[in-house]
């Protein structure tokens, strides 16, 4: 399987080629977070996240709800 | 109207810094703050703020103090539970500064209050510990062109953004209300995590009433307090935000 690397929260990491940020959001564990997902600085709609396919060098962001005060 | 004698020496600090001088002091003891939640982020926020000199600061929490606040509320007493924080928070803001105004607002923002008790205020800090209240405060701000500071923490981690509606990233533009938790139990948070947050809002706060130095906007901070990471993400505006967009 060839893999691409991203930036995933600062830190440079390795995922399969083709992968969607649903599939990332999977392999980061984070799929039953609430989060919200920056990709290069555009905030990726929780509708759009399968058709959403991310490419080499993206820089993805993945911001938790904290909701306390 | 010249400083006095007593506030040149209470806000000496200030007066030495080219940033912000008498002008600017005289700038802040004009200014009026609205904070929305008088709990971990809002105690250090209008701590702050009142020592800052802001000379009108609004405090609106709709609950009394309780001992499990203590550990982390620091506007609180312990000879202060049991009764409202709004009341706590003005005996223990007027006891630093007694003439800075403190407005107390006993109750919850709502859509039907906002308009009427932003419209005097010329920055909002969020300091509300639910998503409820962040969303609302997020629609209201926007409807009533108030810049603001919004805020959040959990467990070890917190995160900050500045808004500046209608020209900024919002905080729906990030955060989209079909995945927030709503009724979620809080987690935590450690006692002084609200402290590094609350204050940052009181700094931009004190940014934005002087008009110096960059806003925090279209950028969340995060703070990982057990790696003692800050990191800046930027965001750009959603061209669909159903707040910010209309």
């Amino acid at each position: 399987m060839k893999m691409i690397t991203i930036t995933l929260n600062g830190e440079r990491t390795g995922i399969p080629e083709g992968s969607s940020v649903l599939d990332l959001l999977s392999i980061a564990g984070a799929d039953r977070k609430q989060v919200a997902v920056v990709v290069n600085e555009t905030i990726i709609r929780p509708a759009d996240r399968s058709a959403t396919t991310l490419k080499e060098n993206d820089q993805v962001d993945l911001l938790v709800f904290a909701g306390g005060g | 109207m010249p400083l006095s004698v007593e506030q040149k020496a209470r806000y000496a600090r200030h007066l030495m810094l080219p940033e912000i001088g008498e002008e600017g002091q005289v700038k802040l003891l004009h200014s009026k703050v609205l904070v929305i939640g008088a709990g971990g982020l809002g105690s250090p926020a209008a701590f702050y703020l009142a020592a800052a000199g802001v000379g009108t600061i609004g405090i609106m929490d709709g609950d009394t103090v309780d001992l499990s606040n203590l550990q982390r509320q620091i506007m609180h007493t312990t000879a202060s539970v049991g009764t409202l924080k709004t009341v706590s928070a003005k005996t223990t803001l007027e006891a630093l500064d007694p003439s800075i105004r403190i407005e107390p607002y006993p109750f919850r923002l709502t859509v039907e209050n906002a308009p009427g008790i932003l419209a005097s205020y010329d920055f909002v800090i969020d300091a509300t510990d639910n998503f409820e209240s962040k969303f609302l405060i997020a629609r209201a701000c926007h409807e009533a062109g108030k810049p603001w500071s919004h805020a959040g923490i959990s467990s070890f981690h917190g995160q900050t953004m500045t808004v500046l509606p209608g020209q900024t990233a919002c905080y729906r533009c990030v955060f989209h209300e079909d995945g927030a938790p709503f009724g979620a139990t809080p987690q935590g948070p450690v006692g002084a995590l609200p402290g590094v947050i609350g204050s940052i809002q009181a700094i931009e706060a004190i940014k934005y009433l002087l008009g110096i130095g960059k806003p925090l906007t279209d950028a969340l901070l995060t703070f990982d307090a057990l790696n003692m990471a800050f990191r800046k993400v930027a965001v750009r505006r959603d061209p669909e935000c159903p707040v910010c967009s209309c």
